[in-house]
């Protein structure tokens, strides 16, 4: 499960670096947004058949989440939590 | 204030590596300055993986890391090892892979690995993390982390190097199947791609 969970994590910030990109240069990682979206959106719904207490991914973190260590991990602590009460 | 850079010689001279010492020097120097505020040593191990005999030069990092187990990369590049209390880094440099890459990767990937140091911190949350799960469970969401962290400095200073080699899935996670209707299946697959993405 954690594996899934710290998938999906991963392919958010991923996404966030991407939409960090101007728009006159996005063009180049237009592919791999891509990819990343559709698989992102397969690894939530595998996640959701046994865990439906997951919010959507575009709702794990804000941008001032990932703005400091102490905010990511206040957020991966209350995904954890889903875990141990499913 | 420049930062001091330890250099440790394995189954290299010193000519041999010379040239990798300046580059080094110069980026952490020049590109991360406020390092030597920061980083009280840094020791620079540079080797070729095929005929590196690592005791040589284990005894001296471990002692230097406070413990920390050292086994060289036989194909990356460049790995860094890092301890707090006081911050001290090992960065290495596998020039049998390293000499491969073209002059802007070789620069960006030393800029990668010296953005992990800059951007050391520590957090509450996550020691109670690590008390409640182990640091088996909570290593990968550190992983993440300061990966997205360092990529965000390298894209903000050097976008169009960055560009050029842009943090991805690995090939084998772009051809997973798509539809995996249930996690089972995503525990198989995990082992085609353990490395999973591409740092």
């Amino acid at each position: 499960m954690l594996f899934e969970i710290q998938n999906i994590v991963h392919l958010i910030t991923l996404l966030k670096l991407y939409e960090s990109i101007p728009d006159e240069k996005k063009n180049s990682i237009r592919v791999k947004k891509l990819n990343a979206k559709k698989y992102l959106r397969s690894l939530y719904s595998a996640l959701c058949v046994d865990y439906k207490k997951f919010p959507q991914p575009t709702d794990w973190f804000s941008k001032q989440d990932l703005s400091s260590l102490e905010a990511y991990f206040q957020k991966i602590e209350k995904l954890l939590t889903i875990i141990d009460n499913p | 204030m420049s930062q001091e850079i330890h250099l440790i010689l394995s189954n290299l001279t010193t000519e041999d590596v010379s040239t990798y010492y300046v580059l080094i020097g110069k980026i952490i120097n020049e590109d991360f300055s406020v390092l030597s505020s920061k980083i009280s040593t840094i020791k620079l191990l540079i080797f070729r993986f095929e005929n590196i005999v690592l005791e040589n030069v284990k005894k001296e990092i471990e002692e230097f890391l406070g413990g920390k187990v050292v086994n060289v990369s036989d194909n990356r590049p460049i790995t860094i090892r890092f301890t707090a209390n006081p911050p001290k880094a090992c960065l290495e440099i596998n020039l049998s892979t390293f000499e491969k890459l073209e002059d802007w990767e070789q620069r960006l990937a030393i800029r990668h690995e010296c953005a992990h140091m800059l951007l050391y911190q520590q957090s509450k949350t996550l020691v109670s993390l690590l008390a409640k799960y182990g640091e088996e469970k909570i290593k990968g969401f550190i992983r993440f982390y300061d990966e997205y962290e360092v990529h965000a400095l390298i894209i903000e200073r050097w976008m169009d190097d960055w560009l050029k080699n842009p943090l991805d899935l690995i090939a084998q996670c772009q051809t997973l199947p798509l539809s995996l209707p249930r996690l089972g299946n995503l525990e198989a697959a995990k082992n085609q791609c353990c490395l999973r993405f591409k740092t």
